[in-house]
């Protein structure tokens, strides 16, 4: 039962990291293989202010977002100007910088060595510890960042950042400053991204680089292509499904041993079947070009 | 001041790609609430001039003066703010939107389309809404799409969509429009709507530069012409003298003669 919470909790956080990629990748059209990179900077700034400063994590999960925006509109300033397959390089290069940073900035981070003890979340003075009292956080912030990603994409905002992903020199001529688009959807992707990091962080209360690789930020980006881009219902089914079949290999009996290489392969495999039988996803409508 | 009547002034434009000169030294004025044509055969530069007056090119010399402004190498999203509106040779509907939307993003909004207003609720954005969907929905009665604007805007004809892009034109609500071969490929049918609803924007006060290949256009709309060659502007004037003209004959010749 407990390990059954876990998996819940865990879910909410990938549904968190999925609405946000998506509303980059999938809304606005932009090929972001670095999202890891916010979740790391999340995860890493509120745990170190809390285990260093002593600071809440109630606070420090908002500097981590925050922080996570800035390095987002950092990297996106100079990237968004980019077309296409260059911005997917770029933002992979950002995962990788961030990834090396937190590995090599020992005396901040303690690099591979990671960071254990941090404290979790408390309400009222009352210090939350296992997965069933972590649900209801968890899920306040999935649905948080729900409201907050459905309302911009069904808003003129969020239109102009479909016509982006449709046609960027259309929307231009329109009288559209595309740059500026681009990076505050770059941002509040990374913003939300930033908060999965933090709620990560202070319930697991140990972390190091090995979360955040590439794989990850590619993990998550499957879960946005599973479910479908520019689909809010695909980006929670995408979600929910790749973090529970992977646990249903291990269910099944199988030594964790085989089941984490596995789950790899699992992804892999499943991608291929969607591209074949529904490029556009689960429960997407739009294809790609 | 020689501007100043001139809604639209080009001077000395020049662009090059590497080593070929794609507009060189291109220089004309257009007034307000007319129609000009720009001709000339294959790869004579006329694009290339729209594009640098609408932004999406940077001039390599010359300059650009709309309403008395200099706009010359402008963003795009500047020079629409400031009233050009253009449409593509090789039509930009965004295909996975449907056609209302393709029109709603062409709308202008001051708060609405900020990231604060599109979080919080408030009641100038509705106020907005409710205007940008009357004109979104004016434009699309006035080029004849009503009965599609559920649809997206991928599933159109080819001759719908070059109605769409002309009607997302308007509700930027340009003053100029530049319009890239607005008639190609479409059908007959199509072709006479257009030119009516040129006429008729004319009319009610825009101003129009086409690019347009089919003489029988030209002649039926234009008030004036103007003929590009080899990036060199070699004729402008009124449409029945061009045709006569000796220059322009000889830059069609063996070429575009069959447009004649
Ligand atoms: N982005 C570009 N890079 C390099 N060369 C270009 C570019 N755009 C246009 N050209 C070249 O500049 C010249 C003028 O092109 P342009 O598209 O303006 O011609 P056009 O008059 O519109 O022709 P058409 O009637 O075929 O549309 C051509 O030789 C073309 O190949
Ligand atoms: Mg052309």
């Amino acid at each position: 039962m407990e390990y059954l919470l876990h998996i819940l909790v865990i879910a909410g956080i990938y549904i968190i990291l999925t609405l946000s990629l998506n509303l980059i990748v999938g809304f606005t059209g932009l090929p972001s293989l670095g999202h890891a990179a916010f979740y790391c900077i999340g995860a890493y700034t509120s745990s170190l202010l809390a285990l260093r400063l002593g600071v809440s994590p109630w606070l420090g999960m908002w500097a981590g977002a925050l922080l996570a925006a800035a390095s987002g509109l950092i990297i996106g300033y100079p990237s968004v100007r980019l077309k296409g397959d260059y911005l997917a390089l770029a933002t992979f290069g950002m995962g990788v910088i961030v990834y090396s940073i937190a590995k090599n900035w020992v005396s901040l981070t303690r690099g591979p060595l990671g960071l254990p003890g941090i404290p979790g979340f408390s309400v009222f003075g009352y210090q939350l510890s296992s997965p069933w009292m972590y649900i209801p956080l968890v899920y306040v912030f999935v649905l948080l960042t729900l409201i907050v990603i459905h309302r911009i994409t069904s808003s003129p905002f969020g239109r102009v950042l479909k016509a982006i992903r449709e046609d960027e020199t259309a929307a231009q001529s329109l009288g559209k400053n595309t740059s500026r688009y681009k990076l505050l959807s770059f941002m509040v992707g990374a913003f939300f991204a930033g908060i999965a990091g933090s709620l990560y962080a202070h319930y697991i209360t140990f972390i190091d680089p090995s979360s955040f690789t590439v794989m990850e930020s590619i993990t998550v980006l499957l879960m946005v292509i599973f479910g479908g881009m520019g689909s809010i219902s695909g980006s929670i089914v995408g979600a929910v499904i790749l973090v529970v079949i992977p646990e249903l290999l291990r269910f099944v009996g199988l030594p964790s041993s085989i089941a984490a290489p596995m789950r790899q392969m699992l992804y892999g495999l499943l991608l291929v079947l969607l591209m074949l039988k529904r490029p556009q996803g689960l429960m997407g409508t739009y294809r790609f070009k | 001041m020689m501007e100043g009547k001139a809604l639209l002034s080009v001077r000395d434009l020049t662009k090059t790609f590497g080593g070929l000169m794609a507009v060189n030294c291109v220089s004309f004025d257009i007034e307000k609430g007319t129609i000009t044509a720009l001709i000339g055969p294959n790869g004579a530069g006329k694009t290339t001039v729209i594009n640098i007056i609408s932004g999406l090119l940077r001039a390599t010399g010359g300059k650009v003066v709309f309403k008395g402004r200099d706009i010359t190498n402008l963003p795009p999203y500047r020079i629409s703010h400031l009233g050009i509106a253009r449409t593509f040779q090789n039509i930009r509907v965004f295909p996975q939107m449907t056609v209302l939307e393709n029109m709603l993003v062409a709308t202008k909004y001051r708060k609405g389309e900020t990231l604060l207003y599109s979080v919080i609720p408030d009641r100038d954005v509705k106020v907005e809404d409710e205007q940008n969907l009357k004109k979104a929905l004016h434009y699309l009665e006035f080029v004849g799409l009503m009965d599609k604007k559920d649809e997206f805007a991928g599933n159109l004809s080819h001759g719908q969509r070059r109605l769409l892009e002309l009607a997302r034109a308007l509700a930027t609500d340009a003053d100029l429009l530049l319009l890239d071969e607005p008639t190609a490929g479409v059908t007959p049918r199509t072709r006479k709507k257009l030119l009516q609803l040129f006429t008729r924007l004319k009319n009610s006060g825009k101003t129009i530069m086409i690019i347009e290949h089919n003489m029988k256009v030209v002649r039926a709309v234009s008030d004036r012409v103007i003929v590009l060659s080899n990036g060199q502007k070699i004729f402008d004037g009124p449409p029945d003298k061009a045709f006569k003209d000796s220059r322009v004959i000889e830059a069609y010749l063996g070429t575009k003669w069959r447009y004649m």
